[in-house]
Formats: structure tokens, C-alpha cells, sequence
């Protein structure tokens, strides 16, 4: 797949998550620290994780921030130690997302 | 009973899709009312909708130039854990902030922010770092977004 920027406004988390309908799924934030002449590729490796909802490039001490999802508590690990594996990618910290609070105004449906 | 056509859609299925595409940001409540169906009824559609693919996802047509020229930036903090509420009821009063999520780790809250120019960002991040009970935070500007799904 490509990686055009994607130039809409509010969304962070991925789409469900943003809409704030969030089903049980676990989620992290994780953001990540690149070797500079790896970062095209890790980037696209990042694009082909099928757990990931949302990638953005950030400017500070880490270069992305990927927010991923899984099934369960143990996918999610498994999925956040495959990201820090991945060639490229030199620092991680991973953070999970406690469902109990969120506040999102970038909500698609505010029930 | 209604017709199903050969991707499994009922009538009802059908104008909530079209309902949605008006605007997607209707609330359930709404979309439920209209359709003459519960809440419980419209979600369990959704999910089927979201799932067999028939809706492949929701996204924002931005109309005003101006949403595209916000800055936005995540902002991790540290919090002490009894003041926790009191900080969290603090930071959902700030106008620019977009979303506000708990996380655990290093850092306990993830907030994003939006401002129009550096400066009024670097005011807003100094608003929140002084609130009572926030230890620290670190700011990352949001370049680009590469993934959204």
C-alpha cells in the first residue's frame, strides 16, 4: 500500500477507536524511535501489520506513533514485541490505552 | 419482513446507509428514531455492516480550510495518582483539546491538542503543565498521519 499523508483533522486512534464504539479490543499506543535510513521501510512494514489503526509521524525523541489492536490481552503483547522487532526500528515505548477514560470530540457517533 | 438482497441488506440496512452517508456523525439515538428501531437494534447492524465489509469505515470530509491548517499535538503526562480526577475534569475544559485518553506505562494520560499557530501551542502545553498534579509532560508535534483505519 501507499503511504500518502493523509490529510484529515482529528483522527488519532484509527477509525472505531476515534468513533469511541470501542468493542473490548485492547489498544496501545506505541511510539517509536528509527534509524533515519530505515525509516521508508519501516514505515511500510508498519503499514502491513494487520493489528495497526493508526500511524503518525511525530517530532520529538521518537519518530512514529503507531497505535495497534488485538483480540486479547497476550495478542497484543505478541503484537506490540513484533513492531519493536521490526527492522528499522531502534527504540519503543509502549503505552496501553485504559478504556475507562477517554474522552474523544473526534467522535463519528456521540451517543 | 424485509427484502434481503443478495449481499444480505434489508431495506433498513439500506437507509441507514444512506442516512450515514448524509452524515456519519448522527448519533445512534437518532439514526434508531428515524429508522423506527431501537438502539440495540441499529449497533447490532453496524457491527454486521463494519464486519461483512459493507462499511469499510467512517471518515470526516473536511469542508473548512481551516481544520487543515490546525496544528495538533499528543501530549503524554504524568500525573499524580490522587489527583487524578481533578486533572482529568481540568483538561476536558480546554477547548483545544481534541481527545483524552488513560493510559498505563510510563505516562498516565495521552492528550491531543490542536492550536493554530507554535506559539498559541507552546501556551496551551505550558497551561496543562501547570496544572496541580501533573509531574511532566513531553510534547510531540503530529507531522503527518501515514495510517488511519
Amino acid at each position: 500500500m501507499s503511504l500518502e499523508r493523509i490529510d484529515t483533522g482529528p483522527g488519532f486512534l484509527g477509525v472505531a477507536a476515534d468513533a469511541g464504539r470501542a468493542r473490548a479490543a485492547p489498544r496501545a499506543h506505541v511510539m517509536l524511535r528509527l534509524a533515519r535510513r530505515d525509516m521508508a521501510e519501516a514505515e511500510r512494514a508498519l503499514a502491513d501489520v494487520a493489528g495497526l489503526t493508526a500511524l503518525h509521524q511525530i517530532s520529538g525523541d521518537y519518530d512514529l506513533v503507531a497505535v495497534v489492536e488485538a483480540a486479547h490481552d497476550e495478542a497484543l503483547d505478541a503484537l506490540i514485541a513484533e513492531i519493536a522487532r521490526l527492522r528499522g526500528v531502534s527504540a519503543a515505548l509502549a503505552s496501553r490505552l485504559t478504556p475507562s477514560a477517554s474522552l474523544s470530540r473526534a467522535a463519528s457517533f456521540a451517543t | 419482513m424485509t427484502k434481503s438482497d443478495d449481499r444480505g441488506l434489508d431495506d433498513l440496512d439500506r437507509r441507514l446507509l444512506a442516512m450515514l452517508r448524509e452524515d456519519s456523525r448522527q448519533p445512534v439515538t437518532k439514526l434508531a428514531g428515524d429508522l423506527g428501531l431501537s438502539r440495540a437494534n441499529v449497533y447490532a447492524r453496524l457491527s454486521r455492516l463494519e464486519e461483512d465489509g459493507v462499511i469499510g469505515g467512517y471518515t470526516v470530509r473536511l469542508g473548512d480550510p481551516y481544520d487543515r491548517r490546525l496544528i495538533r499535538a499528543q501530549v503524554m503526562i504524568k500525573a499524580q495518582l490522587k489527583h487524578a480526577k481533578a486533572i482529568e475534569e481540568s483538561l476536558a475544559a480546554i477547548s483545544e483539546l481534541s481527545a483524552l485518553h488513560a493510559i498505563s506505562g510510563e505516562y498516565d494520560l495521552i492528550a491531543v491538542v490542536e492550536a493554530e499557530t507554535v506559539g498559541e501551542l507552546n501556551t496551551l502545553i505550558d497551561r496543562i503543565g501547570e496544572i496541580e498534579g501533573i509531574e511532566r509532560t513531553t510534547s510531540s508535534i503530529l507531522l503527518a498521519t501515514k495510517v488511519l483505519r
